[in-house]
């Protein structure tokens, strides 16, 4: 296969940073949060194993966790004052539900809340269609769904991103931007329930 | 190169000298990775299966996880015939994919003979 095969999403070609070194962004977390802040750098994050939820019985659906079983800290948390454009997938045979903060879902419609399964890596290989952000240390939270008729030795999750570190900026540059005179990128970091 | 995901690396465990049967015998023939520093969990997918056979008779060699009593088959046992090469590649064997060490055993051995296996994988994780 080549890399210029036809995507399911024109964007899908490779994965950019939402915003460059001083851009302006408008974070905006749960509940309603609006931080305005520049971005002063970024760099990638590598392809790692962000969480495993566990061993899982056949037919059942894991606790929501925000860490790997067993751990204290999520791996997806960072720094003060930054936040991070993720882009996932699961490495096991599971559905994963993604919340963020762990009591609202994303990738919610009106009466079903999609799963991501392993199957994304082919119909989305880019996994544009898996991005999301997320602030400081406002985790985001997964369920795994064993839907097989055998049990699960891992559920393991790959993420891959870019980390953005932000300052703040002055009063008046921030109403020139609420009044539409300065360009503003908004990075959504929260699900919508 | 196309971007695969989910590919692991492919690498191969030592020759092992297995000289002893029955699964109270059961030995290593892959050890999962699991340093403690490690970040996240690894797991493996056995790809190809070399056996050479020492003089040890023909004979059914298990291959699965755990010792002794704790043994449990992760492939049904392959057949290895006495003095020769025994080889099985990836489009042969199941894609069983493996959260701890490989074992193996023989379920009988002529006096002095042994077998010398070798095991391709994808370390994934």
């Amino acid at each position: 296969m080549s890399d210029l095969m036809l995507r399911a999403f024109k964007a899908a070609i490779a994965m950019e940073p939402i915003v460059l070194l001083d851009y302006y962004v408008k974070i905006i977390t749960y509940p309603k949060q609006e931080y305005y802040r520049k971005v002063d750098y970024y760099e990638s994050i590598p392809p790692f194993q962000a969480i495993n939820l566990g061993a899982l019985a056949l037919q059942t659906v894991s606790a929501r966790l925000s860490v790997s079983a067993g751990a204290a800290n999520s791996n997806f948390d960072l720094q003060d004052n930054e936040f991070a454009q993720w882009r996932w997938f699961p490495l096991d045979n599971f559905m994963a539900r993604l919340f963020l903060p762990a009591g609202v879902a994303k990738e919610q419609m009106k009466f079903i809340q999609l799963g991501v399964e392993k199957s994304i890596i082919y119909r989305d290989p880019t996994l544009v269609s898996t991005e999301f952000n997320s602030w400081e240390d406002e985790r985001p939270a997964f369920e795994a769904m064993n839907f097989s008729d055998y049990a699960l030795n891992a559920t393991r999750i790959i993420a891959m991103g870019y980390r953005f570190h932000t300052e703040e900026i002055d009063k008046e540059t921030i109403d020139k931007i609420k009044a539409g005179q300065i360009p503003c990128t908004p990075v959504l970091c929260t699900g919508r329930a | 190169m196309q971007t695969e995901l989910d590919r692991g690396v492919i690498v191969s465990g030592g020759v092992v000298n297995l000289a002893a049967a029955l699964a109270a015998n059961a030995t290593a023939i892959f050890q999962v990775s699991n340093f403690g520093q490690q970040i996240g969990t690894k797991s493996f997918i056995p790809k190809k299966l070399l056996v050479r056979n020492n003089a040890g008779g023909t004979l059914w060699l298990s291959l699965g996880t755990g010792v002794a009593g704790a043994f449990a088959d992760a492939l049904p046992p392959v057949r290895v015939m006495n003095n020769l090469d025994n080889s099985w590649q990836e489009f042969e064997l199941p894609r069983v994919e493996l959260f701890a060490d490989m074992t193996a055993f023989p379920d009988a051995l002529v006096a002095g003979g042994s077998l010398d296996v070798q095991v391709e994988v994808e370390e994934k994780g």
